[in-house]
């Protein structure tokens, strides 16, 4: 029994870690804020000759096979940066969809990095945890309607695309398809709108078959989610140590001291279950993978944002700045709550597995 | 990263299952040990108190010389789980078990280890500890009852409260001013005081619930031989300090009553009925359900961290100083949420209790706000100035 890290595993994390601050930093971030595409050619081939792109994508398809745990090492560390890139929707979504549905193609070209993909799954007035229920309309394989917030649409090769008729995969130079660009406060991510007008797709499955990728991006989410929030007191940790008023540091007040010790309780609440959560998606065991995906989601809606806020508040003015750091990560923060919905909704979804059915404890006793 | 218990727990808990089902009588089934216990509920968990040790139960993490079996972490967690499942009450000397014998096992002299220990854990004497003082809650450092050495005995003087279990106590861990010039860490001695001395009186203090479950003990020329000394004088702080070094099972366990309740929570919303549908149909008591169950769980999740930092080796981290206040937070919680989504029926009977009880949790051993203010300094690293 263990819920850390392995020793690998923090190996692993110092070399994506030293790379981020070297190349890929929050500097990176800045400059890529107002592009419409968020990556640039040689920051993605270090990713891929760092084996992100590969990591979860299955060895006979030239990936690592790498469990989800792993990916949690890699998504706390893109949100320490707020990375602007299309990770969790590519190497955590797409590979995900791509393994399940056996596109053995379109694997080996997402572990080598040569193309990505992103899922289309939110419609317009729907709720995301009605995801399976979707009413874009398909017409002899062809697909007609709109579908909203598509995370990294703009520089994906291929979507997986959810129908009245099931799962597609569309690619994004078909004829009648067009992706509008959506405004987010946080530049850290990119979201499109995606219409269709009669374009053609590929029938893959049932939507439910993608229900054990929802997992895992919910997860992977609250990963860089909780990275960002580390990050974010650390910071404001740093700044009340430094920073004098009163003729003393602002981090000897109570009421500050205060502030960082809630910050971390909500934290180190946080990382224990997402830890927990990143183990069930890898434990074999659906529901319990379900159960645990949902939870994470709800407390990193509910509370990461008061980190950020938190950490806001320390900074006084200058975390009002454009120039400081600590506005990127309360964006990134706040852009972790509202995709794929708020508390509001992952609560919801929680109170319909457990107070209709009967969740098990979360150790088996 | 794995979650599951190492399979070599599974004989002891089963061990312990089968031994609780042959020996928990169904009259000590969920028997409190809080409050003024009447003489038949003392009489009966002394009873329970006896069995458990004799069968080797009552202090598992006990050195095997003093009568424990020098249980790690998995026993403590596998015991304190089975122990919840078959509601069986908690042991008589939860403060003694725990918190005074490490400090006589590493300071007390043979003879002391030798006649209190067997005694403590069998429940044949009951102990309470004598810290607080009405002008030394938070800051304990500051206390004031005060012992003069007159020879071979110590005369104690001054005031002590919240002393649980004090009305029962055979013996107190008790904690006096022996150098007032000393700076204040430095001049407290610890004393095993025998609570039938002369010029001791212990009023009961009555709880906000209306229960007597503290007192307040006054001591009056006592005349404590120096036998009576623990440590060295002048070092008492450090000998209270003491802790046993595989003590993280204890905040690990508090994830179990809070379920427990949570638990009972959700099925009492389930069953009451408002316009004609179950409270748990409607949408905010869903909300504020589904969060309390959340926080329950992430609390247990908080305990396998813990656990696994001792079960591996690590040094307690950020997750053991979180611990009591994150738990502090759910039972507090649990209240509101109680209140809520239950209406009337939250403010009688164990529901309006427990809410109230809830407030203690956050006062109880260490207030938030000083739990806070170690965290700052030295978890975070923030400065003193």
């Amino acid at each position: 029994m263990d819920t850390h890290c392995t020793e690998q595993q923090e190996a692993f994390r110092a070399t994506l870690r030293r790379f981020l601050e070297e190349k890929a930093g929050t500097g990176f971030t800045r400059q890529r804020w107002d592009e419409d595409e968020p990556m640039t050619a040689d920051v993605w081939q270090s990713m891929t000759a760092l084996g992100v792109t590969g990591l979860l994508i299955p060895e006979q398809a030239d990936g690592i096979g790498g469990p989800m745990s792993d990916m949690g090492v890699v998504m706390e560390e893109l949100g320490r940066v707020a990375h602007p890139g299309p990770c969790w929707s590519s190497c955590v979504g797409a590979s995900s969809a791509a393994a399940i549905f056996q596109l053995d193609t379109l694997l080996r070209a997402l572990a080598g990095g040569s193309q990505t993909a992103t899922l289309a799954l939110e419609e317009p007035g729907g709720r995301f945890t009605c995801w399976q229920h979707a009413h874009l309309a398909v017409v002899d394989n062809t697909l007609t309607g709109t579908k909203i917030q598509v995370p990294d649409a703009i520089g994906a090769d291929h979507l997986f695309v959810t129908s009245a008729n099931g799962v597609y995969l569309v690619a994004t130079d078909a004829p009648g398809l067009t992706i509008t660009p959506t405004e987010c406060i946080d530049g850290s991510r990119r979201f499109a709108e995606v219409r269709f007008e009669n374009v053609a797709g590929t029938p893959l499955g049932d939507n439910a078959q993608l229900a054990p990728v929802i997992d895992r991006m919910l997860v992977a989410l609250c990963a860089d989610g909780l990275g960002a929030a580390q990050r974010a007191l650390e910071l404001a940790v740093a700044y009340a140590s430094e920073r004098r008023q009163f003729g003393q540091r602002i981090g000897s007040f109570q009421a500050i001291q205060h502030l960082c010790a809630d910050m971390l309780q909500q934290l180190e609440l946080g990382r224990a279950g997402l830890h927990y959560a990143l183990w069930a998606q890898d434990a074999g065991d659906p529901c319990e993978a379900h159960r645990a995906a949902v939870m994470c989601k709800a407390y990193a809606a509910e509370t990461y944002p008061q980190i950020g806020a938190s950490a806001i508040q320390i900074f006084g003015g200058a975390g009002f700045t454009w120039e400081y750091d600590i506005q990127l990560f309360y964006k990134r923060l706040l852009s972790t709550q509202i995709t794929w919905g708020g508390s509001e909704v992952w609560l919801e979804e929680l109170a319909a597995l457990v107070i209709d059915g009967e969740a098990p404890p979360i150790t088996v006793e | 990263m794995d979650y599951r218990y190492p399979p070599d727990t599974l004989p002891f808990r089963m061990e312990v299952r089968q031994w609780l089902q042959h020996n928990l009588d169904e009259e000590l089934r969920g028997l409190s040990n809080r409050g003024a216990l009447n003489p038949e509920q003392l009489d009966a968990l002394r009873r329970w108190n006896r069995k458990l040790a004799d069968a080797g139960y009552a202090a598992i993490s006990w050195p095997a010389e003093y009568g424990g079996r020098a249980a790690g972490v998995m026993e403590q967690v596998v015991l304190a789980e089975e122990m919840h499942r078959a509601e069986a009450p908690a042991a008589l000397n939860p403060i003694g078990l725990a918190n005074i014998a490490p400090s006589i096992m590493a300071w007390g002299t043979e003879e002391q280890k030798r006649t209190l220990l067997p005694r403590m854990q069998r429940g044949d004497d009951i102990w309470c500890q004598g810290f607080s003082e009405p002008g030394a809650g938070s800051d304990l450092a500051s206390l004031r009852c005060r012992a003069v050495l007159d020879g071979d005995h110590f005369i104690v003087n001054g005031q002590k409260v919240w002393n649980t279990l004090g009305h029962l106590a055979d013996y107190c861990e008790l904690l006096v001013r022996t150098d007032p010039d000393a700076p204040k860490h430095q001049g407290i001695t610890c004393l095993l005081v025998d609570m039938h001395l002369p010029g001791i009186t212990v009023k009961p203090l009555t709880t906000l619930t209306g229960e007597d479950e503290f007192s307040e003990i006054f001591f009056e020329d006592v005349r404590a031989p120096t036998s009576a000394l623990l440590g060295p004088v002048n070092q008492g702080w450090q000998v209270a300090m003491t802790t046993l070094s595989n003590e993280r099972a204890g905040v690990a366990n508090l994830h179990l009553g809070v379920r427990k309740k949570i638990a009972r929570l959700i099925q009492a919303a389930r069953e009451r009925e408002v316009d004609g549908l179950p409270v748990s149909r409607d949408p905010i008591a869903r909300q504020q359900l589904a969060r309390v169950y959340l926080y329950g769980e992430y609390q247990k999740a908080l305990a396998d961290v813990c656990i696994a930092g001792e079960l591996n080796g690590r040094p307690p981290g950020a997750e053991s100083s979180i611990t009591k206040q994150s738990w502090s937070d759910i039972e507090q919680l649990i209240g509101e949420t109680s209140a809520s989504v239950l209406g009337a029926e939250a403010q009688r009977g164990d529901w309006g209790d427990n809410r109230l009880y809830s407030r203690a949790t956050s006062i109880a051993g260490g207030t938030t706000q000083i739990n806070k203010n170690i965290i700052a300094r030295r978890v975070l690293g923030l400065p003193k100035d």
